[in-house]
């Protein structure tokens, strides 16, 4: 009743409070601009996750209603006589700290509204809807209000204008740009790294800046709300410790017991957070998806262990489990090529092997980078086949996510051990690449799972969370909330929910892509059976532009989505993106560089465009388009490049110049005989050279 | 009813000594710290309400000791010389919220009654930010008879009061003293004079004096002197002597000195309780 009534007394005054008013108007009027902004770039996700601003302000505001609830009798002259009364005040401070969940949960929950209205006009997916609500509750609710707390608790120890400064630098420590603020302090200490430490501390979402990622959905794993949990009950138990002694409360045995709860609480949470546990953090950072992987291949350029017994795997069988991170208990058949006893596999890194048993004995292995040697008792044959057991879990990459929000693991990477020792990604001129490493004879797969729902894969659905098949190329699995399928003209498309705006266009799509295909692989030679049934479109944030955009196997191809705008639409009805992409997809990892396979998939397109006149939409090619480009950076670049890198561009601007010149002079005979060499070199394992592609220019002639 | 006890009242602040050994029973009625700025008064009444706690000693009303601040909040009501409440709020909002903090039945008879006493019926639905300083103070009463509390401290009523609403905070303040034990702490002899049965006077943490005002005033008895000067002559006669009071009659100055030895033509008169404890203070300066 008095805790009511104390409340009840806090929200009349903050509702005659002028200030409220402003404050919940110019919040309001930020909250539509930032949903209407990116809605309208079609962005349901992002009109969440890029509220940075709004959660830094947000614990501002909230810190300082902290402060000022319970400075209201200091201002007010009541202090002492609320004191006076038999737990007066301290009904009042839980009063305040009720008005202020109440600020917290009406802010958020007009925010929360305002969104729903929008998502409702924009026609947004309903799952957007419930994760919107999670979100709010994980980075504004629970920040918000500790943010509230903290801002009490240094009112009710402090009475000096310190009170400010201190609030300012937890305000700063806590809010979701700490590390980029506080970044910089620690580069005077170089061997502690910071990030785990403000990971930990900060209230909002990590890396704000980054996109969206629409498979994946908002960053809502068990680890962020545990981190919430740990900080919010740390909060709350120093909120009621202070409240207690600054109202002088008997600590009664109620007490005793309500922090008995909290501790052990506390203890749990902290065993659970300390767990083993995928958090994808976004961005270029150590952890982050872009730096992870970045920074370990480009030290780690070669395989851990040298390649041993050539062989096979015949069959796979596939018990998998996804929460918090992959386990995977495998059963394969090795066929082996020569005799040996020693067998390598690759398998990611971070994949940790428990056991290796093969008909139930033990067999040592050893495991190193993306290498596991496996050494078995008695050599085997070549012509007999040995079954071998595998127990492994851990973290898969950042780029290939499997956690409890969302599975992403192309076939092309190895989630699963595969034979030979390949490093599971490659650094190139300052980017990073998958290896290809996905079996090319077809094998036998059978999958069990747990893990997020909906789950889809290349393989054929035999029961609940069943999958068998024989296929080449992998097993590719994509699950979670945020993803959905759809079936056009015999070709499933599994694609995630935010491309809502695609649904309709996936008809012009399909069309598109299986007209693109056919034509590349009439014109390059190329087997037929890329001709594929399902098509993946996938958030793949891996930083190859152009050559895995898309990637064709067996009977299925993952095309890399541009997540920025969950918007690509304009880009997937293009038949010239499609023309271009497929030519260059079917260049395999070519060492021969970007620049040469980007001349490749341009001038391809550009023949094309020759051949369908009147095709081009603005009447200018790629191909011109390119070469427009280089000429202008040979101009505006001329001062600041060296000899080197001038004679390059200006062999880059002549070799266009010659493939446009050849294009438009030889007769499609000559073109498709070029276009089929320039490919088939490309594929091979030598670097092609600028002058060779101008040799196979003259060898047409 | 039962009496308040105070026995070997000791408050330390570090080494400095606000209240040394006091001690004080207090019955029923209307009762009167008076003492000088720094005398201690405000860090007994702190003590009194249990906002601070005693370095040595005990207070005790009935069964009931001060060690059991929970207990003694119950039946304690409080008005702070600096008293206010959210400037926001309505009169009765304040004194409804204020009642159901101290656990009132009936609120709304009980605020009603409240307001009645006070004289604030007509401005119950002013905002608090709207009040004069008089009727701010009523409020402060009203909220501190709320839930008829056995003992009622009241520091510093009428500071920064207009004389017109010191008379009438006066005899409000005598109304509360017939059901509870009322103490008014202030520097203001006449507060106490017109409104307290009983008075105590402290000096540097000290009680030096307890007793009716009366009692008090007797302290002075024989060394309060009056005589008529002329205004030149009251000047020497305010370098040489303790002039208490003076008045200007046409040309002529009557003025009331306090002395142990009688002035020149000076007759004695009756000493009031503002006597009294000038001249007490003044004795215990001269000690000091």
């Amino acid at each position: 009743m008095k805790t009511i009534n104390s409340w009840k007394v806090e929200m009349l005054l903050i509702s005659r409070s002028l200030w409220t008013w402003l404050v919940f108007v110019a919040a309001a009027i930020v909250v539509v601009i930032q949903y209407q902004t990116h809605l309208e770039m079609n962005d349901p996700g992002r009109a969440v996750t890029s509220t940075a601003f709004i959660v830094l302000g947000g614990l501002f505001a909230s810190m300082i209603l902290g402060l000022t609830l319970v400075r209201n009798e200091h201002v007010s002259s009541s202090y002492e006589l609320f004191h006076v009364i038999d737990r007066g005040y301290f009904a009042k401070i839980w009063g305040k700290w009720l008005a202020l969940l109440t600020c917290v949960v009406t802010f958020s929950a007009i925010a929360a509204l305002i969104l729903f209205c929008m998502y409702f006009i924009y026609n947004v997916p309903s799952v957007f809807y419930s994760q919107a609500v999670f979100y709010l509750l994980l980075y504004w609710v629970i920040p918000f209000l500790v943010a509230g707390m903290v801002g009490m608790v240094s009112g009710l120890l402090m009475r000096s204008r310190l009170v400010f400064a201190v609030l300012t630098v937890i305000w700063l420590l806590t809010g979701p740009l700490n590390y980029d603020i506080f970044s910089q302090f620690f580069f005077l200490v170089p061997s502690v790294d910071p990030t785990p430490l403000m990971d930990f501390l900060n209230l909002g979402q990590t890396n704000p800046y980054e996109p969206f990622d629409p498979i994946y959905g908002f960053p809502m794993e068990i680890p962020r709300w545990i981190q919430k949990g740990i900080i919010g009950l740390g909060a709350a138990g120093f909120f009621i410790l202070t409240a207690i002694i600054k109202c002088k409360v008997k600590f009664t045995m109620r007490w005793a017991i309500v922090f008995a709860v909290m501790v052990l609480s506390l203890t749990w949470l902290s065993a659970e957070y300390a767990k083993e546990s995928q958090v994808i953090y976004t961005g270029n950072r150590k952890y982050g998806v872009l730096g992870y992987d970045w920074h370990y291949y480009k030290k780690h350029p070669v395989p851990s262990i040298q390649d041993q017994v050539p062989f096979d795997v015949s069959s796979y069988d596939v018990k998998l489990n996804v929460y918090r991170k992959l386990s995977v208990n495998l059963d394969m058949v090795v066929v082996p090529r020569e005799k040996g006893r020693k067998l390598v596999f690759t398998l990611y890194r971070d994949l940790k092997v428990k056991k290796v048993t093969s008909n139930g004995n033990s067999l040592s292995y050893r495991q190193s980078g993306d290498q596991i040697e496996v050494q078995l008792s008695t050599p085997i044959n070549l012509g007999e086949s040995l079954p071998i057991h595998f127990e492994y879990e851990g973290i898969s990459s950042p780029f290939y996510f499997a956690n409890e929000q969302a599975v992403m693991l192309p076939g092309y990477y190895a989630w699963l051990p595969v034979p030979g020792a390949h490093p599971v990604m490659r650094y190139e001129e300052s980017l990073l690449f998958p290896n290809d490493l996905s079996p090319k004879a077809p094998v036998h797969y059978r999958l069990t799972y747990e893990g997020p729902e909906p789950l889809y894969s290349n393989l054929k659905k035999t029961g609940e969370n069943r999958f068998e098949d024989t296929v080449a190329g992998g097993i590719t699995l994509v699950g979670g909330k945020y993803v959905t399928s759809r079936t056009v003209n015999g070709t499933t498309f599994v694609y995630p929910k935010s491309f809502y705006k695609l649904e309709s266009e996936l008809e012009e799509m399909e069309r598109n892509y299986r007209g693109a295909v056919q034509l590349v692989s009439n014109d390059l030679w190329i087997s037929k059976k890329q001709d594929s049934k399902i098509l993946f479109l996938l958030s793949l944030q891996d930083e190859s532009e152009t050559t895995h955009l898309l990637w064709h196997s067996d009977r299925y191809a993952i095309l890399k989505i541009q997540q920025f705008f969950n918007d690509d639409s304009r880009l997937l009805k293009d038949r010239a993106f499609f023309i271009r992409l497929t030519a260059s997809s079917f260049v395999k990892s070519s060492p021969s560089g970007q620049e040469i396979q980007n001349l490749f998939s341009d001038a391809y397109l550009y023949w094309v465009e020759q051949r369908e006149p009147g095709w081009v939409q603005d009447g200018r090619s790629g191909m011109s388009q390119a070469l427009e480009r280089k000429r202008k950076t040979l101009e505006m670049m001329q001062g600041t490049l060296d000899q080197k890198q001038l004679n390059q561009l200006k062999e880059e601007i002549s070799i266009y110049e010659d493939v446009i010149k050849y294009v438009n002079e030889k007769n499609t005979r000559e073109i498709r005989e070029f276009f089929r060499d320039f490919h088939f070199a490309l594929n091979q394992p030598k670097t092609l050279t600028w002058d060779e592609v101008r040799k196979l220019m003259k060898e047409g002639e | 009813m039962d009496v308040l006890r105070i026995s070997g009242l000791v408050k330390d602040y570090g080494k400095q000594r606000a209240l040394n050994h006091v001690d004080l029973v207090i019955e029923p009625g209307m009762f009167g710290l008076l003492g000088p700025n720094g005398a201690g008064k405000t860090t007994l009444m702190r003590i009194l309400t249990t906002l601070i706690t005693p370095t040595e000693g005990t207070v005790q009303y009935g069964d009931l000791n001060w060690k059991d601040a929970s207990s003694v909040r119950k039946i304690i009501g409080y008005l702070p010389q600096k008293f206010s409440v959210y400037k926001q709020i309505r009169v009765d909002e304040a004194l409804k919220h204020i009642a159901v903090l101290k656990g009132v039945e009936k609120i709304e008879n009980t605020v009603q009654s409240v307001l009645d006493k006070v004289n604030l019926t007509e401005h119950a639905r002013k905002k608090i930010g709207q009040l004069s300083g008089g009727m701010l103070r009523r409020v402060g009463i009203a909220q501190a008879i709320l839930g008829n509390p056995k003992i009622i401290v009241v520091d510093e009523p009428t500071a920064g009061l207009d004389p017109e609403e010191r008379i009438r905070f006066r005899k409000l303040l005598r109304s509360l003293g017939k059901d509870s034990i009322v103490i008014i702490s202030t520097h203001i002899v006449e507060d106490i004079e017109t409104t307290c049965q009983k008075v105590a006077i402290l000096h540097t943490g000290n009680v030096i004096k307890e007793g009716s005002a009366e009692e008090i005033a007797r302290a002075a008895e024989g060394k309060v002197w009056e005589t008529t000067v002329s205004q030149d002559e009251f000047y020497d006669l305010a370098d040489e002597w303790e002039v208490l009071s003076s008045y200007k009659r046409e040309d002529r100055v009557e003025a009331r000195i306090l002395s142990d030895v009688p002035p020149p033509d000076a007759k004695p008169v009756a000493a009031t309780l503002e006597d009294g404890y000038l001249y007490l203070m003044k004795s215990r300066e001269k000690v000091t």
